[in-house]
């Protein structure tokens, strides 16, 4: 399993080990998150460093395919997933199929294409209750600061590292098996991670001279915070949440393998693959197929996150 | 040193009694709560007396807080409950699951470690140049491939055709080293791919703003063998960001093991959580998500302990 709350690529950004050591104590890097939030925010135009690379373009380019291939697929030339010719199982490839049969004689293309739909489903699950938890409670730790900070951070801590499938796995357990419910379990573990980031932009923007301003011409806190700050230290969140987005395709995919999440006669990669792999042998392609779509999915994703942590964040 | 430990410990009691109040109260989440969990097939059946009277055996009718303590402290003394399916205490059902789990989890954690660290160093040293970019590339596909998967198709190649490798099974290493080590070479080397791409990124990047430190160009000004520099100057500092990254590097390797374990037919705690899921074994999930959860802690705890013994800097940080 991937790695949720960590922010892959941006070591300095994504945690500091409990509540006990100051940020600025890991010297290397370690306390570089907040200047950069004041010192790329203040100047004018984008704060960013580097432009939007040719490996993230790729990324969002075959982000954009399997996007449009999951919306468009009704359209496309392809087998109803759901359509089980018995005579032809286990086929090689043909024109027909071009990557062949499953065990029940059910086009593999045709299956990896829909079981984008539930995949993306279930990341912009994650994502939505990601970001529901996540950016309220960021906001409320760095901008309130003191007892409240302290309070919310430590909670953030206790379950910063919680291992997000196993509670889901948990959660199911109790509710029932629902992609929806574990999914929203999994936006909601990995929003402590969202929550450090945003905090740790938002606290150096407390003293800021356009939020002195704001105060002194009266306006509200809850409008200086959602309106003003909000905006100068969304960077961090951003490139975590893309990031996250990635870690919940795969986890999507694991709860449906381990058959927790989409149950079987639709289209999904983790539970094809779960169907398909004690067959390898004998058809690899019905394996290799929703396995190839998951890492390309997550790839993408990740590839997209990269750049946009380049062009938005100082490094 | 024995003020920091006392410090950090304290910082974890927190962390740990967070994780009892989620696993406590998932039991909450459940449409018809504890008694029709235990009931099984719905509480339509039972008349209202029967009822009342498993919600008096099971401590229902105290306030939730008593309801809590009683079950923490029930933990505590290592009382975490019956098993519906078994009918045994969830400790017999699940301390033989522990060892192969564990023995899992560290072999991963050692070749991550070592895989990691080696590609990270590579990473640094060769960045910009071809070889530099083909593992950072590399280590970003690494996190993007479902161990699932890989597992899945190695235990179908190496295991099924090819015959190198048990395709699944376990020896446990009280019956054979040998046979142990057999079997879990393909789930140990699965597993590390993603935390062994994850951890040489951060390595990567550690080393990286290591060696654009002035005390390395000083070295590099004062002749020494770029080896000393590396290994010696750099990797030191470098590797304090990177210990910090291990627990998280292990919270994911327990998602891992549990689906490498059922690919594997490997009996640890993955195996036990996704069949107890199955048989609705409510207390044995609990208790295996809580000991996840300390575990995690735990391990937490040692790495910034850990961390403080190898940076001074943190260890003055902490007592100020």
């Amino acid at each position: 399993m991937p790695f949720p709350n960590s922010g892959r690529g941006n070591a300095p950004l994504a945690s500091a080990p409990g509540g006990a050591v100051p940020q600025t104590a890991l010297a290397p890097g370690g306390g570089a998150d907040a200047p950069a939030a004041l010192a790329g925010r203040g100047g004018r135009g984008r704060g960013g460093g580097q432009r939007f690379g040719l490996v993230p373009r790729i990324g969002l380019v075959l982000f954009c395919l399997l996007l449009l291939s999951s919306l468009l697929a009704p359209l496309l030339p392809i087998d109803n997933p759901l359509q089980q010719t018995l005579s032809l199982r286990n086929a090689g490839p043909s024109l027909r199929h071009l990557l062949g049969t499953d065990m029940v004689g059910r086009d593999v293309l045709s299956r990896a294409i829909y079981g984008c739909r539930s995949a993306f489903e279930g990341v912009g699950v994650g994502v939505l209750a990601m970001l529901a938890l996540g950016v309220p409670w960021g906001l409320a730790a760095g901008f309130s600061g003191g007892a409240a900070d302290e309070a919310l951070m430590r909670i953030a801590d206790a379950l910063l590292s919680f291992p997000p499938l196993v509670l889901a796995i948990g959660v199911v357990s109790a509710l029932g098996a629902s992609i929806t419910h574990a999914m929203v379990t999994v936006g909601f573990i990995s929003a402590p991670g969202l929550a450090r980031l945003l905090r740790s932009a938002v606290l150096p923007l407390r003293g800021a001279g356009f939020v002195l301003i704001a105060r002194s011409l009266g306006v509200s806190r809850l409008r200086i915070a959602v309106r003003h700050v909000l905006p100068n230290a969304m960077a961090p969140a951003v490139v975590q949440t893309v990031a996250a987005a990635s870690f919940f395709l795969i986890v999507e995919a694991a709860l449906s393998f381990l058959g927790l999440g989409v149950p079987p006669p639709a289209p999904s990669w983790g539970a094809d693959m779960a169907s398909a792999y004690l067959n390898f042998t004998g058809d690899p392609a019905a394996t290799v197929a929703p396995g190839l779509a998951i890492t390309i999915g997550a790839w993408s994703i990740s590839a997209v996150g990269d750049g946009l942590r380049d062009v938005l964040m100082r490094t | 040193m024995g003020a920091i430990i006392l410090r950090r410990l304290a910082t974890s009691v927190p962390t740990i009694l967070v994780s009892t109040i989620l696993v406590f109260a998932l039991r909450y989440l459940m449409p018809g709560g504890p008694v029709e969990a235990m009931l099984g097939g719905g509480t339509g059946q039972y008349t209202p007396a029967q009822i009342a009277a498993i919600k008096a055996r099971l401590g229902l009718n105290a306030p939730v807080p008593v309801q809590y303590w009683r079950w923490l402290t029930g933990v505590l003394h290592g009382n975490l409950g019956m098993s519906y399916y078994s009918q045994q205490p969830v400790t017999t059902v699940i301390a033989p699951r522990v060892i192969p789990s564990v023995e899992l989890i560290i072999g991963a954690l050692v070749v991550s470690t070592v895989a990691g660290g080696g590609l990270g160093i590579l990473a640094a040293v060769k960045r910009g140049r071809p070889l530099g970019r083909a593992v950072q590339l590399g280590t970003g596909l690494g996190l993007s491939v479902p161990d699932f998967w890989l597992a899945a198709m190695a235990a179908g190649v190496f295991g099924l055709t090819l015959g190198l490798f048990p395709a699944v099974g376990f020896t446990p290493i009280s019956q054979s080293l040998g046979g142990n080590i057999d079997t879990l070479t393909l789930p140990v080397l699965m597993l590390s791919v993603v935390t062994g791409s994850f951890l040489a990124r951060h390595v990567a990047s550690a080393m990286t703003a290591a060696l654009d430190s002035p005390y390395i160009r000083t070295a590099w000004a004062m002749g020494l063998p770029p080896r000393t520099i590396y290994l010696n100057c750099a990797l030191r500092n470098a590797a304090a960001p990177v210990i910090t990254f291990i627990p998280l590097a292990v919270a994911a390797l327990v998602g891992g093991t549990v689906l490498v374990e059922n690919i594997f037919a490997i009996p640890g705690l993955g195996t036990e959580i996704v069949s107890s899921v199955s048989n609705e074994d409510y207390p044995v999930v609990q208790a295996i998500v809580l000991l996840v959860g300390v575990l995690v802690a735990v391990l937490n705890l040692l790495a910034d302990v850990g961390l403080a013994l190898f940076d001074p800097r943190i260890r003055n940080a902490i007592s100020e």
